[in-house]
């Protein structure tokens, strides 16, 4: 069994393959994830982060190269164990929410425990606890379109939660949302990271925000450019260096 | 702008065919309901109106056009809407705005009229009577024709003008309205026994007063205020329990939720559906000694029924478009394409099951209560039941292909 929780090795995207349109968006990576480990990707606009992200979570495949989630190679998984391994091991959280509108917060909650097959008490509980601890019991019954931002962000991070999966990808999941509600949801991320040792993954274009993480990752133009370990630094010395890494990828234009 | 109108109706070509569909049906129906109304046997004039029964389906009808008209534009223009955006972005105009969508229209209907034409020369002489062309029918149909331009240009217009471009990006919202509070208050069981009578009561008085044909459409009308309220107080609230038990059903859960929503969005509409229906046979019923008559009220019986039922695959059409986004989000949760198409699969089986079953629940009964009388045969009473049946089960089939393709799953 290796020591990683997901690698990816030689990760190549093409668009448009063997058409005029035909675009790498990325090229080559190898990356590896360590169980409980806080990783936030960062890059400029196009740089190919949300591409590389939807790649090693099952949302898309790769064109070349492996990633292994659990040591699978996903690419051997067929649609069912895909779907399967989903709703097992992965919770998403995405910068506008993707509740479904249809259904009230309680039955956007339920949806994982329904179809990892758990029986309809245990669903009851485990919503009802999810929501206690998120602030939003008095939500449940609810529609999406009824509630604010910060509900609906909780109500999604409730939802990705639920099957207490071992990662959590998480695409700019504060874009969406005022200052207060992103450093409630921060902290929560932190806190399930500290406490239950979930492995996270998240997209953010703050350096604020990435200063959460333990670890950053460079995106740009679809190589990984730079990592930056946080280690023993204080979070205020980790976001000076990730500001410093910013900022000197935005001069680089200047000159 | 023109140019960019025959290029939208190119790009969007199935939507562009529907809504066409709909200005050919429209005209089929009016012309044939006028020639008839119109001939001398009926004696139908618009100067001066005398027969009360032709004048009273004639306003239903137009009615009924006009409202088949105004879903189909919406369909039609809300899957427009980025594009709209855009044009709103670049600098387009109120002026421009409204001549690009009424261009689109008038291309759509002057193409629709030829072939209407056609069809309902055909159509007239399939007919089992020798019905003569009249100058009158004529004359109607055409005004009318005129008159659902103008009804599209009003609708195009107000569409354009209250177009904001982040409501035309975020699409609408769907709200739950509260329900008015009465002065009184019943409590939840016998509020739902209330409704119940209220639908079912009028079955029962059918069969003792079916006789009177008046009655008919009176108690049937009763009827219909018991579904609305059926609908909505009873159903919605039961599904809600319902999609409780089901929890633990993965597939359930989505497709109950999916169809609850449905019958939120669409309850007017089935609502409507039914009752003009039910007033069609009731008119029928009161013409059934003459056969031009009956011919007639057949005719917009078929007609009516046909409209109304595109108009609720425009409706969920229309629903359809918002639902995209939810299957790619079911997708990332681990719903694969098997289980979706069987999601897609029963809600539209389930939603289309309840709009028969609860329109036949009434209308065979009406004609039970009316061959139980001996006002109807039984022939009539099956052709009325195949009538209402095979437009909706047509609608039905169209809607889960259109839903197929157009959440990607095949």
């Amino acid at each position: 069994m290796s020591e990683y929780i997901l690698q990816a090795k030689n990760l190549t995207k093409i668009y448009g393959l063997h058409s005029e349109n035909e675009f790498e968006a990325l090229h080559g990576i190898d990356f590896t994830v360590t169980s409980g480990e806080f990783i936030c990707i960062m890059g400029p606009s196009g740089s190919g982060k949300s591409t590389f992200i939807n790649n090693i979570s099952t949302i898309d495949m790769p064109t070349s190269g492996w990633v292994r989630i659990h040591d699978i190679d996903i690419r051997t998984m067929s649609s069912h164990e895909i779907g399967k391994f989903r709703y097992q091991n992965l919770g998403f959280v995405f910068q506008d929410f993707n509740l479904l509108d249809t259904h009230t917060l309680f039955e956007n909650i339920a949806m994982p425990l329904s179809l990892a097959h758990i029986d309809r008490t245990q669903i009851i509980q485990r919503v009802q606890a999810m929501a206690k601890q998120l602030n939003i019991e008095q939500l449940l019954n609810k529609y999406p379109y009824q509630c604010s931002g910060g509900q609906r962000q909780r109500a999604a991070i409730a939802r990705a939660l639920i099957n207490q999966p071992q990662i959590i990808i998480a695409d700019e999941p504060t874009g969406n949302l005022d200052s207060e509600n992103s450093h409630e949801l921060l902290m929560l991320l932190k806190k399930l990271n500290e406490d239950y040792q979930t492995t996270i993954i998240m997209v953010s274009h703050d350096p604020f925000i990435a200063s959460y993480s333990s670890r950053l990752v460079y995106i740009k133009d679809g190589y990984i450019e730079q990592m930056i370990k946080r280690e023993s630094l204080t979070q205020d010395e980790y976001f000076q260096k990730i500001v410093e890494l910013n900022s000197a990828e935005s001069r680089r234009h200047f000159q | 702008m023109i140019q960019n109108a025959f290029q939208s109706i190119k790009d969007d070509f199935q939507r562009s065919l529907f809504y066409w569909l709909t200005f050919v049906l429209t005209t089929i129906f009016m012309f044939v309901f006028f020639q008839i109304a119109c001939s001398p046997s009926i004696g139908m004039t618009f100067i001066d109106s005398h027969n009360s029964i032709v004048t009273t389906l004639s306003v239903f009808v137009i009615f009924i056009c006009l409202l088949s008209v105004f879903f189909a534009n919406d369909f039609y223009v809300k899957k427009k809407s980025k594009e709209l955006a855009i044009q709103l972005v670049c600098g387009a105009t109120f002026r421009q705005l409204t001549v690009f969508l009424l261009s689109q229209t008038v291309i759509l209907f002057c193409l629709a009229i030829p072939i209407a034409f056609l069809l309902s020369y055909l159509l007239l002489s399939l007919l089992p009577l020798t019905i003569t062309f009249s100058q009158e029918g004529m004359n109607v149909t055409l005004s009318m024709m005129a008159f659902e331009v103008f009804w599209c240009t009003i609708l195009n217009l107000g569409y354009a003008y209250r177009s904001s471009i982040v409501m035309l990006i975020q699409g609408d919202r769907a709200s739950l309205k509260q329900p008015l509070s009465l002065p009184f208050h019943f409590s939840k069981q016998m509020k739902k026994g209330l409704i119940l009578v209220m639908f079912v009561g009028p079955i029962v008085l059918l069969y003792i007063y079916g006789k009177e044909t008046s009655s008919t459409i009176l108690f049937s009308m009763i009827g219909m205020i018991g579904l609305y309220q059926f609908l909505g107080q009873v159903i919605i609230p039961d599904m809600n329990q319902w999609i409780q038990q089901k929890l633990d059903s993965y597939l359930s859960l989505v497709y109950l939720g999916f169809l609850r929503r449905d019958i939120i969005f669409m309850k007017n509409h089935i609502v409507f559906q039914i009752a003009s229906d039910v007033l069609m046979i009731g008119l029928f019923v009161m013409g059934i000694d003459n056969t031009l008559y009956m011919i007639l009220i057949y005719v917009s019986f078929l007609a009516t029924h046909c409209l109304l039922s595109l108009t609720i695959l425009f409706r969920f059409s229309t629903e359809m478009i918002e639902r995209e986004k939810l299957v790619v989000t079911l997708k990332r949760i681990g719903y694969e394409n098997d289980a979706l198409k069987k999601i897609l699969r029963k809600e539209i089986i389930l939603l289309y099951g309840m709009i028969l079953l609860l329109g036949l629940f009434y209308l065979f009964n009406i004609l039970l209560s009316l061959y139980l009388h001996g006002l109807m045969d039984f022939m009539i009473l099956v052709v009325m039941i195949l009538t209402f049946m095979i437009p909706l089960m047509l609608c039905a089939i169209i809607n889960h292909y259109q839903y197929q393709k157009q959440m990607n799953i095949d």
